[in-house]
């Protein structure tokens, strides 16, 4: 790994070896990485090669899409959890906090994988197509057309590009301080990483709104939502609280790290909890307000959703990403008791990939039928409502554009694109987990966080 | 600069000075100020009885309210008393379920400040009808008409989420009040005052601080936190949504209810630290309310405020993105049009003037966090100014455009709520103990079971976590790891305020 562009990509920091006390050190051997990273690619492979097999381009660069940017919301939720421990001047987490900062330095990665979203730009963006700019086209939209400021190729790849350069640093940052101060302790790492936390902070923040504005929001170029930057955020936050708890509990199974207890997996748990709820508030206000004011502009988005077998992911939604969890998560027991808690970390990792693949994979038929935008355009439709006010006529209308909406097969293809991509991104973050302590040992609270107690 | 938390009561004090320190404001002979200000509050509270018995007699034509605008100073005023109403569930509920524990001496005036302040926004939606004596039709009461209210109104929801809202924080400020009000129940057994410690003892539930009294007592607090956190999001989201759920251009967009929750807290703690700043001069609780307190809460203001600002700035970009005419024209009318001097007032108070607190001495200097905790409770009033009035007096149809201006009985409302509220505020200060004491002296160094152990100060460690100590090379960093007596802190109270 003495390779500085290997570096620069997978870890910053060089491995410390035997400087670190045994005690935390990463004991598992090879296969904790080998067969994440195997699997995975194994899983992309197949997932790709059925996808393109049965001709369905799109269907496989949505896959992708939603795959990568799974992982990229909970790289972006491990910075902010990491972000906030350091500005609260948090104790407890300090025991689990390594595990984050390793989940957020995978931007560099993260930024690298996500080169086939942009060569497949044009399968996965409406807005990307020249015609619908222009006014002697048939296909000219006017609506989209108003946007050209900034949905335009250019524009976003420099975003892209301003994204991750942005989220890498602050990743790298943090966690290059907390390592080098395991071997090199000293109080200024402390206050460094305070420092780039309150500055990152609200950069990452307005970044990670407009991340899902980009990558999630303009697969439906006609749709706007003011909530969608924050909704965005609650769930890749809650995923990454999921796989932090996960992969916390799995290093305790295996043995290791036992400096990370049961008080401290029992304030992850709360956090899923909470967060479980938040998730909710976000996520149905959004969908209260629209489905309240019934405007056709932004319903249209939510009608997609409540048809053609949608509506049966939308009510799974409700039920299994937020009763269940609610009530499940609630006593102290499942809290406390970790298989328990470890099943809830993979169940709500697995609905915020059901979240993501309902907001996306709708949108699908943007791409897939440019024709018939107009009929998608609020402005539109809400013209043809006013101009033919009967209730067949709507009826047509809406059903009408039904009909364009991508049924939800059984999403084989997507999860195996999913699963390959979590694979690798979980099998690389391990692989730099085992280069450094498994807990940042050297930090000035570790001490109060291992003596805290849930009272 | 160190790593070492500041302690959380300065001066060295005992748990007696605590006592002493707290409960003595409400024995005291009631000083001639207090009679002043009383006297102030009482005056604005006639301007208020005046304002309403007019208002009533009169109807609501006496207010500025006109064709487009029918929402005005009522339903700002409501939104700003509300929202200023969070911060103290915020403190006591939220802080407490993240185990802030420098809550602990500022949590017991914030809850008082939501009780009254919940009280004078509750004035606003029952007047602002134009018949105040069937206002109870808006309650699911069985009756003769076999007529229920509509459920599916925002503002039916609101007569829901503000009563509910008011009781279960008048439960929480109750269940905490009751370990403190036995103590100055105590206290007045032993100066001889019979008549004060019947009053007291009835209030205080004959407590009696046992072991089982305490393990209930914790209980249910955590529990009411539970509850009440959850509770002031949806308080909130609630009230964002009777503007969210219109399809007026401005009110229609759903970041409203994260953001107001957000504007809430920015409010809220904005008039805590108002109250509070001037309290700890007069009251002389410089110890335990101390500049790190002062500190943390305008941190959190520059937080919220930034969330705020985040919002305005999502709001216009979404505007300008959705392409749709109505939403791009209100909010240029916003910036530029008649009420360009609300927009920008809301703008430089909200979005600006907190940023100053990204430096650190800057929010440790008294009177910048006075004006800033001033300006930002003006930033807030003009924010829902703008969304009311800006929204409603420009939209679909231009034939209806209209001017909104508020008369005087807009402004005896206003004011008279203010004098509600002082009223309530003074007597609260005058009667209750204004910091929890039992809750302050649970997070007294002295209250580390460790604590005589030891070098006596805390930071003793239990034999099976001495082997991990061995293993770091650094426990506990900065120089005062080797200050035995873990003072290093002057114990001159205004030391650190020589800049007030």
């Amino acid at each position: 790994m003495a390779n500085p562009l290997t570096q620069f990509l997978f870890d910053p920091v060089a491995a410390e070896g035997d400087r670190v006390p045994a005690r935390y050190r990463f004991t598992g051997d090879q296969r904790w990485w080998v067969a994440p990273i195997g699997v995975g690619l194994a899983l992309l492979a197949i997932g790709v090669v059925f996808g393109l097999a049965a001709g369905d381009t799109p269907r496989v660069l949505f896959s992708y899409l939603i795959g990568w940017v799974f992982c990229v919301s909970i790289s972006i939720g491990a910075l902010f959890f990491v972000m906030i421990q350091h500005v609260t001047k948090a104790k407890w987490s300090v025991t689990i906090r390594r595990i984050a900062e390793t989940l957020a330095a995978s931007f560099p990665l993260l930024a690298l994988a996500g080169i086939p979203v942009l060569l497949g730009m044009h399968d996965l963006f409406h807005w990307t197509h020249h015609e619908l700019f222009d006014p002697a086209s048939p296909e000219y939209d006017a609506i989209i057309a108003g946007k050209a400021a900034y949905l335009n190729v250019p524009f976003f790849i420099v975003r892209y590009v301003l994204y991750f350069v942005v989220f890498s640093v602050l990743g790298a940052k943090l966690y290059a301080l907390s390592v080098r101060n395991d071997t090199k302790p000293d109080p200024q790492n402390t206050l460094d990483q305070r420092w780039w936390s309150a500055v990152g902070i609200p950069i990452a923040a307005v970044f990670t709104a407009f991340f899902g504005y980009d990558l999630l929001m303009s697969t439906d170029p006609h749709w706007f939502s003011t909530m969608f930057g924050v909704y965005f955020f609650a769930g890749g936050w809650l995923g990454a609280l999921c796989l932090i708890t996960f992969l916390a509990l799995l290093l305790k199974k295996a043995g290791m790290a036992d400096e990370i207890t049961t008080e401290h997996t029992q304030d992850m748990g709360k956090f899923m909890f909470a967060f479980v709820v938040f998730w909710t508030y976000v996520s149905f206000s959004q969908y209260m307000l629209y489905w309240y004011a019934n405007l056709p502009e932004e319903i249209v988005w939510f009608h997609k959703r409540f048809e053609g077998g949608w509506e049966t992911v939308s009510w799974a939604l409700l039920i299994f990403h937020f009763v269940l969890p609610f009530l499940i998560l609630l006593p102290r027991a499942t809290k406390r008791i970790a298989p328990a808690l470890a099943t809830m970390a993979v169940w709500l990792l697995v609905m915020h990939w059901v979240d993501l693949w309902w907001i996306a994979m709708p949108s699908m038929h943007v791409a897939a039928e440019a024709g018939h935008a107009a009929l998608a355009s609020g402005g539109e439709l809400l013209a043809s409502l006013q101009a033919v006010p009967a209730p067949e006529a709507v009826h047509e209308a809406t059903s009408g554009m039904a009909l364009h909406v991508v049924e939800p097969h059984l999403p084989l293809v997507e999860m195996a694109v999913w699963l390959g991509l979590f694979g690798l991104y979980v099998g690389a973050a391990i692989l730099r987990l085992g280069r450094h302590a498994i807990t940042p040992y050297a930090d000035p609270y570790f001490a109060d966080s291992l003596r805290f107690e849930n009272v | 600069m160190t790593l070492e938390d500041a302690p959380l009561v300065r001066g060295n004090l005992s748990f007696h000075d605590v006592t002493e320190m707290v409960a003595y404001h409400t024995e005291k002979k009631t000083p001639f100020g207090w009679y002043l200000a009383f006297g102030a509050a009482l005056t604005a509270l006639g301007i208020l009885g005046l304002s309403v018995a007019y208002l009533v007699w009169n109807g609501p034509g006496v207010w500025g309210l006109t064709n487009p605008v029918f929402w005005g100073w009522a339903i700002v005023n409501f939104v700003w008393w509300v929202g200023i109403g969070h911060a103290g569930t915020l403190i006591s509920a939220v802080l407490f379920l993240f185990r802030q524990r420098w809550r602990t001496s500022i949590n017991r005036a914030a809850e008082a400040m939501t009780l009254f302040a919940v009280a004078c926004a509750l004035l606003f939606p029952t007047f602002h009808v134009g018949r105040v004596w069937v206002i109870y039709y808006t309650l699911p009461i069985p009756n003769q008409m076999a007529m229920w209210p509509q459920f599916k109104s925002p503002l039916l929801w609101d007569v829901f989420a503000v009563s509910i809202y008011g009781t279960v924080s008048l439960l929480f400020w109750y269940v905490g009040l009751i370990p403190d009000l036995a103590t100055i129940r105590d206290r007045a057994v032993r100066a001889g005052r019979m008549l004060r410690a019947k009053i007291l003892g009835f209030f205080a539930l004959g407590w009696t601080g046992s072991n089982r009294h305490w393990r209930h007592y914790e209980r249910a607090y955590l529990i009411l936190a539970g509850l009440a956190t959850p509770l002031v999001l949806s308080v909130h989201s609630v009230v964002s949504f009777d503007f969210a759920v219109s399809i007026i251009p401005g009110w229609h967009t759903t970041i409203f209810p994260p953001y107001f929750v957000a504007g809430a807290i920015f409010s809220g703690f904005a008039m805590v630290q108002t109250l509070l700043l001037v309290a700890r001069k007069v009251y002389k609780l410089e110890n335990l309310i101390t500049l790190d307190h002062i500190e943390k809460m305008n941190i959190i203001i520059l937080v919220t405020g930034t969330v705020v600002g985040f919002a305005y700035i999502t709001e216009f970009f979404m505007a300008w993105y959705s392409g749709v005419e109505y939403e791009q024209y209100a909010f240029m009318n916003r910036a530029t049009g008649p009420y360009w001097w609300a927009y920008w007032i809301m703008m430089s108070c909200n979005l600006i003037f907190p940023q100053l607190f990204w430096k650190k001495s800057w929010r440790r200097t008294i009177w910048l966090s006075m004006a800033i905790s001033i300006t930002t409770n003006i930033g807030m009033w003009f924010e829902r100014f703008v969304i009311t009035v800006t929204s409603l007096h420009r939209d679909f149809l231009p034939s209806s455009w209209d001017y909104y201006s508020a008369t005087v009985w807009d402004l005896g409302m206003y004011i008279g709520s203010f004098g509600l509220f002082f009223t309530l505020f003074l007597l609260f200060l005058r009667f209750v103990p204004m910091v929890a004491i039992a809750e302050v002296k649970g997070v007294m160094p002295q209250a580390d079971p460790h604590f005589y152990h030891g070098h006596g100060d805390g930071h003793a460690m239990p034999h099976e976590l001495a082997q991990y100590q061995q293993d770091a090379n650094v426990q506990t960093a900065g120089p005062a790891a080797s200050d035995a007596d873990d003072d290093g802190i002057p114990d001159d109270p205004n030391a650190d305020d020589s800049n007030a």
